[in-house]
């Protein structure tokens, strides 16, 4: 058990967010990339509205699912500060590896497991179908108007 | 048609042109709220740059547009004192594309415009993807270049399908799927594109409709469609992956998205035979239609 104290503490960074269904979609305007999060990982990430441990988080999680490991919503509090969907104020420094994966495990077979999906967002070019137009037609890029 | 009296937009091109003052033929189209003019010195050419967008409101006033198309039909000397036409076409003051063939210029003018729309559009949601509609139900297939969508949109709509898209699927506001005439073009092996019209395979201009199915897959040789079930999240993502605004106004696409989704299946599936993944998408909606 990892005690409060030497827990980081996180907090959401800025972004947009959607709800649909059981999932969350947020769109990161820094860094242009979206990310879905299961219904877990949700949770895991609206717990961090304020500033909150480690410790913190795991009991908001756990009033919905008592089960979930503590290693396991660790992991996905890296993961969301990876992406850049949660800011890591202090460094969490005392998960063993090995009891890390072992737990991982456990929480697969129980289905319990935070889901995060990440793309890039293309630019305009990058979406577009060339035209038709072979070899002999000489391209630019297209500027678009921007808001 | 107006006749405008300008050459700036040749500032990139050789001093003898950039010299010269043309006589310009002009018109000015508005397509989903933005602006555009498309002018030659060549007169014909402007009836023919018109003929590859749809919707167009034409000779609206002001005459300020969002972009400007010229397109400069020149001869340069080739052998035996013959001459060669050669079309140079501009967007604002940068050259896009300069070719021998007028085809050419007309597919990069129409491709274009379609992205510029796609992109700065604030009336609907422009994703990339192709649409087909059967029986009431409507399936977007979104995908970059090159995963295959024409050729099943194709597929679809010689097995009866409405029309809506191959290429650009337009979504309004309420998350209602709405056509965007434009010919399918369709690849050929080491010979460009063919254009064909929907309605020679037979298939009726799609109604607004909400979206039944999103269609996650892409081309692969030896592939048979398997299609697992997915999140609607997942499908957002694909969409926001093939949505040219998304960037600029994410908002926008982050409002319209979730919306549009929210009762639709979502089937991700690599896919090798377009007749076999066609039928077994058909047989799905009767399903859903019973």
């Amino acid at each position: 058990m990892i005690s409060d104290a030497q827990a980081g503490r996180y907090k959401q960074t800025p972004v947009i967010s959607r709800i649909i269904g059981h999932e969350l979609i947020l769109y990161r305007n820094q860094t242009h990339t979206a990310h879905c999060l299961n219904e877990v990982a949700r949770e895991i990430w609206l717990s961090c509205e304020q500033e909150s441990s480690l410790a913190q988080v795991v009991g908001q999680v756990r009033t919905r699912w008592p089960g979930i490991e503590e290693d396991s919503v660790a992991e996905a509090l890296r993961n969301l500060v990876s992406a850049g969907l949660v800011e890591e104020i202090s460094v969490l420094t005392n998960v063993s590896n090995s009891r890390r994966q072992a737990v991982r495990k456990l929480i697969t077979a129980a289905a319990m497991l935070p889901v995060i999906t990440s793309i890039l967002v293309p630019t305009a070019n990058a979406a577009q179908s060339p035209p038709h137009g072979t070899s002999r037609t000489r391209q630019r890029g297209v500027r678009g108007r921007t808001s | 048609m107006d006749n405008l009296n300008e050459a700036s937009v040749l500032t990139r091109e050789s001093s003898s042109i950039r010299k010269q003052r043309f006589r310009w033929s002009a018109d000015i189209f508005e397509m989903f709220g933005l602006r555009f003019c498309a002018r030659s010195n060549y007169p014909a050419l402007v009836p023919a740059l018109l003929s590859r967008v749809s919707k167009i409101k034409e000779g609206i006033g002001p005459r300020r547009a969002d972009r400007v198309y010229s397109v400069l039909k020149t001869s340069h000397p080739i052998r035996d004192r013959q001459h060669a036409s050669q079309f140079l076409l501009y967007v604002n003051r940068d050259l896009l594309a300069r070719t021998e063939i007028l085809d050419e210029v007309l597919d990069c003018f129409e491709s274009d415009v379609d992205l510029y729309i796609a992109a700065n559009s604030r009336e609907r949601l422009f994703v990339h993807a192709g649409a087909v509609g059967w029986k009431g139900h409507t399936v977007l297939i979104p995908g970059r270049s090159g995963s295959g969508k024409t050729s099943l949109v194709a597929e679809f709509l010689r097995c009866g399908a409405d029309y809506y898209s191959d290429d650009w699927a337009v979504i309004d506001s309420h998350g209602l799927l709405h056509p965007y005439d434009r010919k399918l073009s369709i690849r050929i092996p080491n010979s460009g594109r063919n254009r064909i019209d929907p309605a020679q395979l037979g298939a009726k201009r799609g109604e607004p409709l909400p979206i039944s199915a999103v269609l996650i897959t892409e081309y692969k040789q030896g592939a048979q469609w398997k299609p697992q079930a997915t999140s609607p999240g997942r499908g957002i993502l694909a969409l926001l992956e093939n949505t040219p605004s998304a960037r600029d106004r994410p908002m926008h696409a982050m409002t319209i998205l979730p919306r549009t989704l929210a009762a639709t299946k979502i089937y991700e599936s690599a896919r090798g035979d377009k007749e076999e993944t066609v039928v077994h998408v058909l047989r799905h909606l009767e399903g859903c239609a019973t």
